[in-house]
């Protein structure tokens, strides 16, 4: 109590001002207990704070296991060969446009140059 | 149902005077109350007393009106200054003596606009405190923090009152 000699006067108006609850709070209480016990005990639980820390934990869970998913998936490739490179692969030009030098030196009977 | 007519009988009064003086709304501060007190029948089987009843539905009362403060800050509902005290659902009631020449209603009003212009976490203790008149240790049990963060908060609290009012310690 040695702590309110340092409490000016005027504090005490503070309890001055006070507030019952409303005409009927037993009742409407009783109430809404009763048609809370009418729901699934799940829905009962998604109005909790829990639902919530669980909601953030399944994602940051889905999103690791998303994550790891994709790296195993990379990571069972040869090389990493993804379909465009194994598409230039096969082409042996590598996207370049580039031919054997015999086949560049004589163009074909049919290629229509001009030979000189 | 008998627990829950004894729970609002005995603190019925000091939930909705916290509720109120925290929220500043009465129809949001009702709803805590009677929420608060379907937790408190609910979780009734799990009391072990340790605490104290008071500050047990005390604590749950405080930390739902938090939980009511935060989503308005979501919501960016905040209300944009102290409510008169009858829109916050509070009564004068006056306890105790008082210097008859003084306007104390006038006083307590403006009291109550100072004690709700603080940060919450100030006006929480300021209100369990001088309103309720709860010990420091029961603060500590109803809010959950230690007995150094509680006095903290009261002497900051103080010193913004003592700041606001600085014409009524002359």
């Amino acid at each position: 109590m040695n702590d309110r000699n340092d409490e000016p006067r005027w504090l005490r108006l503070a309890a001055d001002l006070r507030a019952e609850p409303a005409p009927g709070t037993l009742a409407r209480v009783r109430e809404r207990l009763a048609s809370r016990e009418h729901e699934p005990a799940w829905v009962r639980w998604l109005g909790r704070p829990a639902a919530l820390a669980t909601s953030v934990a399944l994602l940051v869970v889905c999103a690791w296991a998303g994550n790891t998913w994709l790296a195993t998936t990379e990571r069972a490739r040869p090389d990493g060969a993804t379909l465009v490179s194994a598409l230039l692969d096969e082409d042996g030009s590598f996207g370049l446009g580039l031919e054997s030098d015999a086949a560049a030196a004589e163009p074909g009977a049919d290629s229509g140059a001009v030979r000189r | 149902m008998a627990a829950l007519e004894q729970l609002l009988e005995r603190f019925g009064g000091a939930m909705a005077t916290l509720a109120r003086s925290m929220l500043r709304d009465a129809t949001e501060a009702q709803d805590v109350v009677e929420e608060s007190l379907m937790r408190a029948h609910e979780a009734g089987p799990g009391f072990r007393g340790e605490r104290g009843v008071r500050t047990w539905v005390l604590r749950i009362t405080a930390n739902l009106c938090r939980d009511r403060l935060r989503r308005r800050r979501f919501s960016a509902g905040s209300l944009d200054g102290p409510t008169p005290i009858e829109d916050a659902g509070l009564r004068f009631d006056p306890v105790g003596s008082w210097d008859e020449r003084l306007d104390r209603r006038a006083m307590a009003e403006r009291l109550d606009a100072a004690i709700a212009r603080l940060p919450e976490d100030q006006r929480e203790v300021t209100v369990m405190r001088h309103r309720l008149g709860l010990s420091h240790e029961e603060m500590c049990a109803a809010l959950g923090v230690p007995l150094g963060t509680v006095k903290s908060r009261l002497a900051r609290a103080l010193t913004t009152l003592r700041h606001e009012l600085r014409d009524w310690d002359r």
